[in-house]
């Protein structure tokens, strides 16, 4: 699939050129302006009640009529998008060519002007239903069924969530409605309170095992015994083996644990898919029990230790003997995190599970990795840090805190697990604005956006994070060859160094759809060489993938933005 | 009528067998009695899991035996298994102790050992060393459900909205156990299908309420500033929607939210799925609050009446608009007009009631010159509220607000025509105040900490206000008292008064001028202070342990024991309080209850009256045969007490 995508829209992209134009201002005024329109179902019949909302200078949200009418009146000029959905249908915004995916056609309206003639279509919802059943081909009821599509993350394909949930009712069925066209895992987890669920979350479950008719037989004998000679039962039969310990876990459909061994399931507009049906299993569970020692090997006191699996982390203050035990866990990569409170020490430690406990896992504490450096503001005086709390914080989150930068504008994070982190800020809502990050320099490299590497133990320094008052700003007309305002096209910037094409990094910003005048708008940039094209269709999604974008390297123009730039940089298209 | 059995008043202590020490089955003689705590325990449990119906095993049910109550520490950790395709459960190495054992399986309501009936209450299951008691049964009853559709008056499903669930025994005065909110919320799907599962038996009332949270759109315009003004006017946290505006549309010179569902089900997506219109004319039309199958209040309502295993479809509501009316005044406090407060409009007859919370009408701001609107109220009888209190002062030190608490009410009628000149009149609030004696010799206790452990607090009249407890601030020296009060009745809540085990203080008693607060509860008039009420703790912790017997002396564990003032005619003329105790025998009928001191009533009752025994007629034939007790400070023993169980009538 990703690979064809790939030459669809590269078909359709434009090489663009540079246009020299002088800066011309938006000027506001005071609610004159109003857009109306109606939305319509695929047949033409008009939709009522569907909910219109409308995002620019101002945000209202309104119903339309009986006839699907909607009329949203004094505006402040300015640029709009306008979105509705209708439950049953898929949200479509105004000028959106496909459910789901690309943007709406921004609307730049003057003062007092008129647009009545605004009219679209809502496709119909495909839905995906069927029914899940338990171990025991009882209906699971309260179970969540998820659906996941694969997105590019750091450059590699991965099960990323999406479209929503649902729950099965008491005879175990579920349907999932409002699904955009598109391929989809299935995937169901059991409900919290469900019978045998694992240990990952909590420390008060308790080890689930299935009764053996063995045990049955031999504890009835034991009583029959008991009874006919009116003494305890002989000391020597042993008492049955017991089984192993089970849980409820994760199934994708039709039938697998293990989430790359899911059957996609494709849904194209309106389809309703019926009969993914799922049989949840009791899979095998493992107890963890680390043991954390000292570097002299005696068990250290004043120590908390973390697990997690990737998705959630549970963790606990170890008592005097340095024992963590966690129970009734399922297949797969737990990581432990030891730190001694405050963190002066620690140890870390990958375990793959696999049904087969670990019971004999020594975690010796040593040196902890950490890093230190300063923030420095550009542009506006600096904020007074004593009363607004800036945190530099490691990506991904995984065990380590965010670190509160000192009034000084010094920052140290503490304890450090063994891996590859990017660097970034958290600022005071209030300061958001005012504050952008401009480059997290480590070794030189920014890691902002180019992750780094730190072993266990490894102490980093003289880390340099600046945040500025003038973020860079890039902003344009897209016009045809022959001048004209091209509307509605994908105008993509990306940083032209493919080190620095990572998911949710700053430099490869969600694509601008040009508007009805052509303009086109990227804010909070980074300075730096990016890469500029423009599209006729192209998702946010798409540009996760570096063969995507290494393909779209070669039909772009290079264009240069400096520190604070408030760059205007016009667009035309190739003859 | 006819009455069987007569109490036995106290008779002598020898015959009684101290708790815990039980055998079914003789323990191995030698070995256990010198089993060490390094030694494996020679008992085991081993049980099946029936229908109580049908008295088939069930299979795949997740069996609990949880970690010892008794003794010293755990001595055995919390495990679980699964039942056979017979139903058998087995637990190996346990010794003795009283140990909690509770059973789920699909498609049936949560089960333990001793439990006789679905709404029934589960026993430790109590064991020596050593013992393995034979045929072991637990029982479970198969969970009810209630389904069905909802659609608008074009048959189109409405989906997305909530469906409330309400316990017609939680609502009931007489009977209500708990200020819990007695509602459980569904959603209706995108097939406008809602479902609740795993209901007990009984009789429960079905609601969609629509709740419409309205701003005037001046308020809605206006800056960042004047958000943190709503948020900050003391709109209690349940009335969630009112403290950011998010998505709204407009109708008229309002905003109304199509988001912002309430905690309990109060659901103002009402407005958003379905929304309200307003036509040339200026008539807002939209949907009421609705009790199954098409009723405007809970009284009109048909209960669903639902045994164990019932399945119950086709609760279906249609929803129809009405024309909907405006309700405008103006809210004045004694100095004049008051801006920024949140207005609430009730049912009558949620007011008052813990329907409060969930089947509110619709709430508003006041904006600058006190002036409210509600733009779309179905004709009915309601209530105005409007109050403004110190929404922070649940835990800490900080000073009770200087400020008064402002409080109004106001009832009026919507019929025909719209009301556009209401003027609600806020008045000055009461406080309740006193102090706390700690009548003992354990460490006194830093005035925060009766907030946070002993919980010092009222059960209010006023749930919408105040959620369901009100708590009090303490000073330095143990003085206390609540900020400005709405007049009512103030019932002394003190959920934790026996789990002193972290303070080493008891809860022994709320007084007011010789009058016990807890039988005879605080009538709060306006205009007046109640300045004189005296909490006492007491450093001992008091216990009743007794027996309960069958006529011919042998230990009866099918009973529940009940505990009430003997101060019968108080208890009863003020609606009986919840204060009474009750509790289920263990093993061998032997009960453990704990009790403030004072008089009481005691009796022994079927098991299955205990949800309605608490009702005028039953509990003054039961005062006329209970046994009266008199329990001193400390008591933690009567051995010799034993209960023979009295036919309730």
């Amino acid at each position: 699939m990703r690979i064809s995508l790939l030459p669809v829209v590269i078909a359709s992209a434009f090489v663009v050129s540079a246009v020299t134009r002088a800066q011309t201002p938006v000027s506001s005024s005071q609610g004159t302006a109003s857009i109306a329109g109606t939305i319509v179902a695929a047949d033409g019949a008009p939709i009522a009640r569907a909910i219109v909302s409308i995002g620019g200078p101002v945000a209202f949200t309104l119903v339309t009529d009986d006839r699907g009418r909607f009329d949203f009146l004094a505006l402040p000029a300015g640029q709009y998008t306008v979105t509705a959905s209708k439950t049953g249908f898929l949200a479509m915004a105004y000028g959106q060519a496909e459910p789901g995916r690309g943007s709406g056609l921004p609307l730049d309206l003057k003062a007092a002007e008129r647009r009545a003639d605004l009219h679209w279509i809502l496709p119909r919802a495909a839905s995906i239903a069927g029914r899940i059943l338990d171990q025991g081909g009882q209906p699971m009821r309260g179970a969540i069924v998820l659906l996941q599509r694969r997105r590019f993350v750091d450059g590699a394909p991965q099960l990323v969530s999406c479209c929503g949930q649902a729950t099965t009712d008491s005879n175990g069925l579920y349907r999932l409605r409002g699904v955009p066209p598109g391929e989809y895992a299935v995937s169901a987890i059991p409900p919290g309170d469900y019978l045998a669920i694992p240990e990952v979350f909590t420390t008060y479950g308790s080890e689930t095992r299935r009764t053996t008719d063995e045990e049955v037989q031999w504890a009835l004998r034991e009583l029959s015994g008991a009874a006919a000679s009116r003494a305890p039962a002989a000391a020597n039969t042993r008492t049955p083996a017991r089984s192993r310990t089970v849980s409820y876990g994760r199934i994708y459909y039709p039938g697998t644990p293990d989430g790359d061994r899911a059957t996609m399931v494709v849904v194209r507009a309106g389809d309703e898919k019926n009969g993914i049906d799922l049989s949840m299993t009791l899979q095998p569970t493992a107890f963890i029990r680390a043991r954390v020692v000292g570097p002299d090997g005696q068990p250290a006191a004043n120590v908390s230790l973390s697990l997690s699996d990737g998705w959630s982390t549970s963790g606990a203050r170890l008592g005097a003997d340095g024992v963590f035990t966690r129970r009734n866990l399922l297949a797969g990569r737990y990581t432990l995190s030891a730190k001694t409170v405050p963190p002066a020490l620690g140890a870390y430690q990958v375990v793959d599970l696999n049904g087969v406990d670990v019971s004999d896992l020594v975690m010796t504490l040593g040196p902890v990795a950490h890093i230190s450096g300063r923030v420095v503001f550009e542009g506006d005086p600096a904020p007074d840090l004593t009363t607004t709390q800036v945190s530099v914080l490691m990506r991904p989150l995984g065990l380590t805190s965010p670190a509160r930068v000192a009034a000084d504008g010094t920052f140290t994070v503490p304890a450090v697990d063994p891996g590859r982190y990017r660097l970034s800020v958290t600022i005071p809502a209030a300061s958001r604005g005012a504050w952008t990050l401009k480059s997290a320099m480590v070794d030189g490299r920014d890691a902002a956006d180019v992750p780094f590497e730190i072993a266990a133990g490894q102490a980093i320094g003289d880390v340099v994070v600046t945040l500025t008052s003038r973020p860079a700003r890039l902003s344009g007309l897209l016009l045809t060859a022959d001048g004209a305002p091209a509307a509605g096209y994908y105008v993509v910037a990306f940083a032209d160094d493919p080190a620095m094409w990572v998911t949710g990094g700053r430099r490869v910003p969600a694509p601008a759809r040009s508007s009805t005048e052509g303009r086109y708008t990227f804010a909070g940039l980074p300075p730096g060489t990016y890469r500029l094209a423009a599209l006729t269709a192209v998702d946010a999604s798409d540009l996760a993938n570096p063969d995507f974008l290494a393909a779209l390297k070669a039909q772009s123009m290079v264009v240069t933005i400096a520190d604070g730039e408030n760059k205007v940089q016009d667009l035309r298209f190739g003859r | 009528m006819t009455r069987i059995a007569l109490a036995v008043a106290i008779t002598a202590a020898a015959a009684f067998a101290p708790p815990l020490r039980l055998a079914r089955q003789t323990p191995p003689a030698s070995s256990a009695q010198q089993a060490g705590p390094a030694q494996t325990p020679k008992g085991f449990v081993l049980g099946r899991v029936l229908d109580a119906v049908t008295n088939r095993p069930i299979p795949d049910a997740l069996v609990t035996l949880g970690a010892t109550t008794g003794g010293r520490g755990v001595s055995h950790p919390a495990e679980s298994v699964l039942t056979t395709s017979n139903g058998y459960f087995f637990f190996r190495e346990v010794g003795a102790g009283a140990y909690p054992l509770t059973v789920q399986a699909p498609g049936y309501l949560p089960g333990g050992y001793g439990q006789r009936r679905p709404r029934g209450v589960a026993a430790p299951l109590a064991l020596a060393e050593g013992e393995r008691p034979a045929d072991l049964t637990l029982r479970l009853w198969r969970e009810a459900t209630v389904s069905g559709m909802v659609r608008d008056e074009q048959g189109d499903p409405v989906s997305g909205i909530g469906v409330t669930l309400i316990d017609r025994v939680q609502i009931e005065p007489a009977t209500r156990t708990s200020s819990v909110l007695p509602v459980r919320l569904a959603r209706t799907d995108a097939d406008g299908a809602y479902q609740f599962v795993g209901l007990l038996p009984g009789e429960y009332l079905v609601s969609i309420a629509s709740r419409v949270n309205q701003f005037p759109a001046s308020i809605g315009d206006a800056d960042a500033a004047a958000l943190d003004r709503i948020r900050n006017s003391g709109v209690s946290s349940l009335s969630s929607g009112l403290r950011s505006l998010g998505p709204t549309v407009r109708l008229g010179d309002q905003l109304i939210q199509t988001t912002g569902e309430g905690n309990w089900g109060g659901s103002n997506a009402l407005a958003g799925v379905l929304p309200m219109t307003m036509g040339g004319d200026g008539a807002v039309s939209g949907y009421p609050t609705l009790f199954f199958p098409s009723a405007l209040s809970p009284a009109q309502a048909t209960p669903i009446r639902l045994s164990a295993g019932d399945d119950r479809r086709g609760v279906d509501f249609l929803l129809k608009p009405v024309t909907l009316r405006r309700v405008a005044g103006r809210l004045e406090g004694p100095a004049g007009p008051l801006s920024g407060f949140a207005v609430h409009l009730l049912p009558v007859y949620a007011a008052d009631s813990n329907l409060e919370r969930t089947h509110e009408t619709g709430v508003t701001i006041t904006g600058p010159d006190g002036a409210f609107a509600f733009v779309a109220v179905p004709p009915g009888d309601y209530v105005i509220k409007a109050w403004r209190l110190q929404q922070s002062l649940v835990i800490g030190t900080d000073p009770l607000p200087a400020e008064s608490t402002l409080w109004a009410t106001q009832r009026l009628t919507v019929a025909g025509q719209s009301l556009t000149n209401v003027v609600v009149s806020a008045k000055t609030g009461s406080t309740i105040r006193g102090r706390i004696v700690l009548d003992g010799t354990a460490t006194p206790l830093q005035p925060q900490r009766f907030q946070t452990i002993l919980s010092v607090a009222f059960e209010p009249p006023w749930p919408l206000a105040f959620g369901a407890r009100l708590s009090v601030r303490v000073g330095a020296s143990l003085d206390f008292a609540t900020q400005g009060l709405p007049p009512g009745t103030y019932v002394p809540l003190l959920p934790n008064q026996f789990n002193a085990s972290a303070t080493g203080w008891y809860f022994e008693s709320a007084m007011r001028g010789g009058r016990d607060l807890l039988v005879e509860p605080l009538l709060l008039e306006p205009a007046t202070d109640a300045t004189d009420v005296v909490i006492t703790f007491a450093d001992r912790r008091t216990t009743l342990t007794g027996s309960v017997v069958d006529a011919a002396g042998r230990p009866e564990a099918a009973a529940a024991v009940v505990l009430f003032p003997a101060a019968v005619g108080p208890w009863i003329d003020h609606g009986l309080p919840a204060i009474a105790s009750t509790s289920i025998p263990a093993s061998q009928g032997i009960f453990t209850v704990d009790i403030r001191p004072g008089d009481y009533f005691i009796a022994a009752i079927d098991e299955a009256r205990l949800e309605d025994w608490r009702k005028e007629p039953t509990v003054r034939a039961l005062a006329t045969q209970a046994t009266r007790v008199t329990i001193a400070r400390g008591e933690n023993s009567r051995p010799g007490l034993r209960l023979i169980p009295i036919r309730v009538p």
